[in-house]
């Protein structure tokens, strides 16, 4: 039993008692109470309290005493506190047996309250809501740098929207619903940073791929077909056709979705082959949206940007003297070894065979760049594999975070 | 045994009756609500305590308490009421009193304290027959109703419990 704070204005003995003729007695002190309320806040804010608060008579009444009677509330036009709503109220009386103090009348009193949450939707949970669209959408956007900054800058927000409400959020030994809301707001943010931070990190790796490694990426090419199954809704299965619209219009290799590409045809070409050669070499594999999409990450800047560094590296190596002029068709592009005279090399038999051991260089370079690229194509596809797996458990665990807190 | 609890009862009621005669002090109107007034306050036994009673006006002044005491509650009609401690039915004069509750404001919840704040008025209702008076004594309205201080009479008294922590 606990006994709060109970003021009543008869203590200054200044309230008038009513007394009519035939001995009716008609008492109405003021009073201001405090009582506990053992509050439910797991929801919180928008949680819906019921405060039960007991009125004793203070003299037993069997024997001599009093009995509480006919117990009635009333409640005032203008009694709605600033963040509650008063929903219900009632009051109900029983007799009770206190041992040892006799039996009572208790009048229970229940008053059912409910939170304003317009403060908490405007402050907290909308601007939580869309930060975390912000990040999601920005697994969308090429450049992994820019993305990473978007998703670092969600995540602060999130973090100084939860300080911000922190104060009015009340203390109690579990969670309640809005920190629970946040908290997940900045986990799913700091899982897209993540999963940035590793596609930028699968998509720049240069060495080869171990056999374990590529048994995970292939995994996940199944992981992914099995998500867009499992989560067969229309917007995934839309994102997935745009995901494949977008992969054969940056594919390099003509007319891929007519030819389909499978994976193992995915073949990069290397410098100097000829492209319609190649085409004419690919199977017609099942044209799956998720292998074409694996090669639009590979850019000719890729390629390029390796053919520019060999080409500097055999620069430095042998000095290009007038090969056109001798007769060497640009396909064999022959080239003298620094220090060999081109006009005796014309004259001398040593000469072809400097060109010769260039040329086997040339053959050397060529191969080292065809392998160079395919490890960082297949890189690439990789992290576009990783990258779409990613977006696709983004967006299902959102939906399922969304229709969780809010159902 | 019904008739003798009747004839108890009604001298009960003749008894404690107030014979306030207003048409035999000469008083009308207000002079006559004093009057009653410093007679219960006498009646009482709160004369010169928490009312000052004039003694000319009280004829035939009453200066002592006539047998109430504010502390003690007036008992109501004879009921039958089972008893827990000894198991039968016994005769026992608990007084009903009606009890309101006239919310005027609640402050609101206090999630921290885990406390809920209102106020408003109680409005309690009872019988105490010992402060009845003959109307027919008097050349008041019938419905009149004094004003005393509430601390002149008994006055019901509660305590504030929270359920959950008994």
């Amino acid at each position: 039993m606990k006994v709060l704070d109970h003021i009543s204005d008869d203590t200054s003995g200044n309230t008038k008692l009513a007394i009519y003729s035939s001995g009716y007695m008609f008492y109405s002190p003021l009073f201001k109470s405090t009582a506990a309320c053992m509050l439910e806040l797991k929801n919180f804010p928008f949680d819906t309290q019921t405060c039960t608060v007991e009125y004793l008579s203070a003299i037993e009444w069997v024997g001599t005493g009093i009995r509480f009677d006919k117990p009635t509330i009333y409640i005032g036009p203008r009694v709605n506190p600033i963040s509650w709503q008063v929903r219900d109220t009632s009051i109900t009386k029983e007799e009770r047996v206190f041992h040892g103090n006799g039996n009572k009348s208790v009048v229970i009193v229940t008053f059912t309250l409910r939170r304003y949450t317009s403060f908490y939707w405007v402050t907290a949970i909308i601007p939580c809501i869309l930060i975390v669209l912000v990040a999601t959408g920005s697994l969308w956007l090429k450049e992994y740098t820019t993305r990473l900054s978007i998703e670092v800058t969600a995540m602060l927000t999130v973090v100084a929207i939860v300080w911000s409400i922190s104060p009015s959020i009340p203390l109690c030994n579990e969670i309640v619903w809005i920190e629970s809301f946040c908290r997940t707001s900045i986990l799913i943010i700091t899982l897209i940073c993540l999963q940035s931070t590793l596609s930028s990190v699968i998509s720049t790796r240069t060495d080869r791929i171990s056999a374990s490694e590529k048994m995970l990426f292939d995994s996940l090419v199944t992981l992914n077909r099995y998500i867009i199954d499992i989560a067969s809704c229309a917007f995934l299965r839309r994102m997935s056709a745009k995901e494949q619209s977008t992969a054969s219009s940056r594919f390099s290799i003509k007319d891929t979705d007519k030819r389909g590409a499978s994976p193992d045809s995915r073949k990069m070409l290397p410098i100097g082959v000829d492209q319609e050669k190649v085409e004419d070499d690919d199977d017609d594999d099942a044209s799956e949206g998720l292998n074409a999409y694996d090669d639009i990450r590979v850019t000719d800047d890729d390629e390029a940007d390796i053919s520019l560094r060999l080409q500097s590296r055999a620069s430095s190596d042998f000095s290009i003297k007038d090969a056109d002029k001798r007769g060497a068709s640009p396909d064999s592009r022959k080239m003298l070894p620094i220090g060999v005279d081109q006009e005796k090399g014309e004259d001398d038999d040593d000469a072809s065979e400097g060109l010769n051991a260039y040329a086997a260089i040339r053959v050397t370079d060529d191969d080292e760049a065809d392998i160079l690229l395919q490890i960082r194509r297949e890189w690439k596809q990789y992290a576009c594999q990783f990258d779409f797996t990613c977006k696709l458990i983004t967006v299902v665990a959102l939906v399922a975070v969304y229709i969780t807190y809010f159902k | 045994m019904i008739d003798v609890l009747l004839w108890l009862y009604l001298l009960h009621v003749a008894v404690a009756l107030l014979h306030i005669d207003c048409i035999a002090q000469g008083l009308k109107g207000q002079e006559c609500v004093r009057w009653i007034t410093s007679y219960l306050a006498a009646f009482t036994g709160n004369c010169g305590i928490t009312y000052s009673c004039d003694p000319k006006v009280l004829s035939p002044p009453v200066s002592v308490s006539q047998g109430y005491f504010p502390s003690q509650a007036p008992q109501d009609d004879v009921t039958f009421e089972y008893s827990y401690f000894t198991g039968v039915e016994v005769n026992v004069t608990s007084l009903k009193v009606t009890f309101e509750l006239d919310i005027y404001n609640i402050i609101g919840i206090d999630d921290l304290s885990g406390t809920i704040s209102y106020s408003g008025n109680f409005v309690f209702t009872w019988y105490d027959k010992n402060l009845a008076w003959n109307e027919s004594l008097t050349p008041l309205p019938i419905d009149l109703s004094l004003l005393i201080p509430s601390s002149w009479v008994w006055t019901p008294g509660e305590c504030i419990i929270e359920r959950s922590v008994e």
